[in-house]
């Protein structure tokens, strides 16, 4: 178990803590749901070893921690309960570029920037989305299109329509 | 103009390349600690619930009476004025009270005066048996209902001597009913 664990942690552990970041835009909390997901991850590895790609189940949760709105609230509460202020909201060092669409996703609803992250960044159809989120695929097209609307106003860039079905 | 993909997937790549992650030992270290806690926390609650529902079916470690178990003694007032302190209050228990010919009854109590025989009787089917005590005053003995017994209510007495100089033979009464026989 030991080493093929290892392998998907040592290979996707920074990617997946890159597409989390977009959802949380914090970087300690999308370590910490990334992190809470390979555990997850760890304990049922018996079953999970023999799918397809371990990682998408992986990323599936650490999706559905990040915008689980208890463990949010139990995270703030941390927070302040450490008077940290720095970190509340942690953005990594990164391009000017970087913080630009970072800047402008923060202004996103956190479950709007799920829908975009899911769509856009990871190319899961529309239907696919709404199953993994268990909401219905009109729901993710709102999301998507008051999303598309607020970023393109805010960065120089083509959002192209959402994809429907599934696969 | 970029494509919104490709400003994500820059924006994803910069970050992940940032990343400190724990390490996979860590990750597996905590899953069993996880697993090991909870399979504690299922074990505990199932031996609470054992421990619960043993009470719940045998209230203070005695039991719910059966047909099988002799019952304490409540109708019958002892006799004598004196009850010996060393040996504690006499009592008896028999069962079952009700039983059919041929059945056997069981008479267990304590408080008699070891050195004297005590005597056991169930009138008028003229049943007479000795009693013997134990050193600690206590006594146990079957007696059985002869087949031929007319269905009925039958006197079921139990006397023996307590301990202290004077004092009179304890004797104690109630009903033993022999129902008709079993086809």
């Amino acid at each position: 178990m030991a080493r093929e664990f290892e392998e998907l942690y040592t290979s996707t552990f920074g990617r997946l803590v890159g597409q989390l970041f977009l959802v949380t835009g914090d970087l300690h909390e999308a370590e910490e749901v990334v992190q809470e997901a390979f555990t997850r991850a760890a304990g049922r590895w018996h079953r999970l070893r023999e799918y397809d790609q371990p990682e998408l189940w992986v990323r599936r949760v650490a999706i559905n921690l990040a915008t689980d709105g208890r463990r949010r609230v139990r995270r703030r509460l941390a927070v302040l309960a450490q008077l940290d202020a720095e970190a509340a909201s942690v953005v990594p060092p990164i391009s000017v570029d970087g913080l630009a669409v970072a800047a402008a996703l923060a202004t996103l609803p956190r479950r709007q920037r799920q829908v975009v992250v899911m769509h856009y960044l990871l190319d899961v159809p529309v239907g696919e989305v709404a199953s993994q989120l268990s909401v219905p695929v009109g729901t993710v097209k709102s999301r998507l299109a008051r999303a598309r609307s607020a970023l393109a106003a805010q960065l120089d860039v083509e959002i192209e329509r959402p994809r429907s079905g599934h696969g | 103009m970029d494509r919104l993909k490709d400003r994500l997937a820059g924006l994803a790549e910069e970050v992940g390349e940032l990343a400190q992650p724990p390490g996979a030992a860590v990750t597996v270290w905590r899953a069993r600690r996880r697993r090991r806690r909870l399979v504690a926390g299922v074990a505990g609650v199932g031996l609470f619930s054992v421990v619960v529902v043993g009470l719940l079916l045998n209230p203070l470690g005695r039991g719910f009476p059966d047909a099988d178990t002799p019952r304490p003694w409540t109708a019958s007032t002892p006799t004598t004025t004196h009850r010996p302190k060393s040996l504690g209050q006499p009592a008896i228990y028999f069962g079952p009270r009700t039983l059919a010919p041929g059945g056997r009854l069981h008479v267990v109590g304590h408080g008699c005066d070891p050195s004297r025989q005590g005597e056991v009787s169930i009138d008028p089917l003229g049943i007479r048996a000795s009693l013997p005590i134990t050193k600690g005053g206590r006594y146990s003995t079957w007696l059985t209902v002869p087949r031929t017994a007319q269905a009925g209510t039958y006197d079921l007495t139990v006397s023996c001597r307590t301990s202290e100089p004077g004092n009179d033979s304890v004797v104690f009464r109630d009903a033993v009913v022999v129902t008709k026989p079993k086809k």
